[in-house]
């Protein structure tokens, strides 16, 4: 939805007049692709500003225009006349400039630019920015060495050497070739071809213990992702606790009983699903596989001994 | 149709709205702008004239309206762009490494949250014939290894499942109250919140609201997760204006609850929670305890729940307890204690 309100609007019209402007003469075809639009949508914001009646108010005002032979025989659009943003442009909305500040904010860190480079860009934006509150911050998270020697090596292509550890097993050393660095919600994934297995496989940054480099060649092809989901599981949740859920849901939740909804969740490995429910707070019940529903009180039986009891 | 005559519209508005110094009356406006030529007037003409207004703001044009002194009446007001609007294209020129960052910035929030301003900020920036950041990756050019884009190496997604974000952000551009039902955490039944909405912030992973709780009469930070009803807007009953710096200041303020607010844990050495606690910001290791920093006791003991038998409370009790006692529903609620003793038949 979102995607195209940005793309039909007279947002695309004012963009396309600097950009043709600039380009001096440039085809529809190269607009589309530019601006990520159908050709046809060029075409019409063409004829909407070069063509159409602009206003035509009082007579103070004159037409923009292009050479018309040229877009009807040819599909060039080549500005032959800008009666108005001759020198200006429409600044970025105090919120645009906060979506891309806050963006940077999130991945500068993970980037090969230096801190005060990401810095300046920010301080540049804010001056490119019309006036107004500052309605939007986010909190930088600092990225970990580790992070940027993948992200390096992903860059040249070289193979690394994790010492790897997974929930409830010992250090264990992977040959990988590091294919993405993904940040989502605030975790960071390595994505790369585990190369003794020769297969795709995702690795928790703060899983890794240390990080070398490997002697194992670059592999030719990369294998196929697979994505190893053992089934599913039902469980009732307050709006709150479904909301904490959603990204494991496969299902949109359906509203039962007493204000609570139910809804599916993916178990693609059984510990991380317990987690995740009991990080509800006790918000969230699942409800079947059976199984499933034993480990859980299993869980918070186990946890409330290691917790020991309450002081007298 | 509509849309291409509303596009068409807005369009000569705004050439009207540049074009002038001393502003049009919105007399004046209804007789020279293409699209209001001819229309009856009325409370059609107005209603569209509204919108039209709304959506050169949704573009971050902000009109200004000044009505001669002592005159109520909005028949003499005069509308126009507001100086710092427009710009020299050359502020949003930029070289190709800060062209490789934006890029990666914009697509931080593909899927939601700052989508629609990342957007238009990208459209913005597009008309830099130079810039081509935000489009798929395929259809980037300079893809060779060593000048792949920064983000064919780094993807980086923030989703905001948070439904209210939407809502909320229409509301703070418009000066409207905000109400809607609120579960505090660590409250079992939501109440009804009028919020004055000020900002939105991102820490440590949680959307939240920051804004002025008109009940309370003062400032709160609302969790989005945690707006369990639609969120309505209202005329404000008295008017308001965001605080300078709202974003930073209440993020400030959260660093700085995160700061002296701290858990003392043992944990199980090698663990899951044991490898992620030590990744948290602030963890620190004492006495052999690991102590980390939160920004709600309630928050953080769903968090410590989640981690089952790997951790256990030392200190403060109070956060023990919490926690004790959302395990001792997980258990109730998956057939345990209660059930044994036959209290759910």
């Amino acid at each position: 939805m979102s995607a195209r309100r940005a793309e039909s609007g007279l947002g695309l019209l004012l963009s396309l007049i600097q950009y043709a402007t600039a380009s001096g003469s440039v085809s529809v075809q190269d607009a589309a692709a530019h601006f990520g639009v159908p050709e046809a949508r060029i075409r019409e914001a063409v004829v909407r500003v070069f063509m159409a009646g602009v206003p035509d108010g009082a007579g103070d005002f004159i037409r923009f225009d292009i050479d018309f032979d040229a877009f009807e025989d040819q599909d060039l659009i080549s500005v032959t006349m800008r009666p108005a943003f001759e020198d200006e442009t429409v600044r970025l909305s105090p919120r645009e400039a906060s979506a891309l500040i806050a963006g940077l904010t999130l991945v500068g860190d993970y980037t090969d630019a230096g801190a005060e480079r990401v810095e300046a860009l920010r301080a540049k934006l804010r001056r490119a920015a019309s006036q107004g509150a500052d309605t939007v911050a986010v909190d930088a998270p600092g990225a970990p060495r580790t992070a940027q020697v993948v992200r390096d090596a992903i860059r040249h292509r070289r193979a690394l050497e994790l010492a790897y550890r997974k929930p409830g097993e010992p250090t264990a050393s992977r040959s990988v070739a590091p294919t993405r660095l993904e940040l989502r919600d605030g975790q960071v994934f390595v994505e790369g071809v585990d190369l003794d297995k020769q297969a795709m496989r995702t690795f928790r940054l703060d899983r890794i213990e240390a990080v070398a480099p490997s002697a194992a060649p670059w592999p030719e092809s990369l294998p196929p992702h697979e994505r190893a989901v053992a089934g599913t599981a039902e469980v009732l949740a307050t709006p709150a606790a479904a909301a904490m859920l959603a990204d494991y849901a496969t299902s949109a939740p359906v509203e039962v009983d007493g204000g609570r909804v139910r809804l599916e969740i993916e178990v693609w490995s059984e510990a991380s699903v317990l987690r995740a429910v009991a990080g509800c707070g006790g918000d969230a019940e699942v409800v079947a596989p059976a199984s499933l529903r034993d480990a859980m009180r299993r869980f918070a039986d186990d946890a409330l001994s290691a917790a020991g009891p309450a002081p007298a | 149709m509509a849309r291409i005559e509303a596009e068409e519209r807005q369009f000569s508005l705004l050439l009207a709205l540049v074009d002038t110094r001393t502003g049009f009356t919105k007399q004046e406006l209804f007789e020279r702008v293409a699209g209001y030529q001819g229309q009856r007037p009325g409370d059609a003409l107005e209603r569209m004239f509204e919108r039209d207004k709304d959506a050169l703001r949704e573009l971050g044009i902000v009109i200004d309206v000044t009505a001669p002194a002592g005159d109520d009446s909005n028949h003499e007001s005069r509308y126009r762009v507001l100086d710092g609007v427009l710009g020299s294209p050359a502020e949003l020129q930029f070289d190709a490494d800060e062209r490789d960052l934006l890029d990666l910035a914009l697509r931080v929030w593909h899927e939601g949250g700052l989508t629609e301003e990342s957007q238009r900020a990208a459209l913005k920036l597009r008309a830099d014939p130079e810039f081509r950041g935000g489009l798929p990756l395929e259809r980037v050019p300079g893809r060779r290894v060593d000048h792949a884009p920064t983000a064919a190496l780094v993807q980086a997604r923030q989703r905001p499942r948070e439904a209210p974000f939407a809502a909320l952000k229409r509301a703070a551009d418009r000066g409207r109250e905000v109400v809607f039902d609120y579960l505090k955490p660590g409250e079992r039944s939501p109440r009804t919140r009028t919020v004055q909405p000020w900002a939105t912030v991102l820490f440590r992973g949680r959307w939240m609201l920051v804004g002025h709780d008109v009940d309370a009469d003062d400032s709160r930070t609302f969790l989005m997760q945690r707006i369990v009803s639609p969120v309505r807007d209202r005329a404000a009953r008295t008017p308001f204006e965001v605080p300078e710096a709202a974003a930073a200041t209440a993020l400030a303020k959260l660093e700085e609850i995160w700061d002296g607010a701290t858990v003392a844990l043992r944990v199980v050495p090698g663990s899951d929670a044991d490898i992620r606690l030590r990744h948290r910001p602030g963890t620190e290791e004492r006495d052999g305890l690991v102590v980390i920093h939160h920004a709600d006791r309630h928050l953080v003991a769903d968090e410590l729940a989640g981690f089952g038998a790997d951790v256990a409370v030392v200190w403060p009790e109070e956060v023990g307890a919490l926690v004790r006692a959302r395990l001792e529903r997980i258990r109730d609620a998956h057939g345990g204690a209660a059930a044994a003793e036959g209290s759910a038949a």
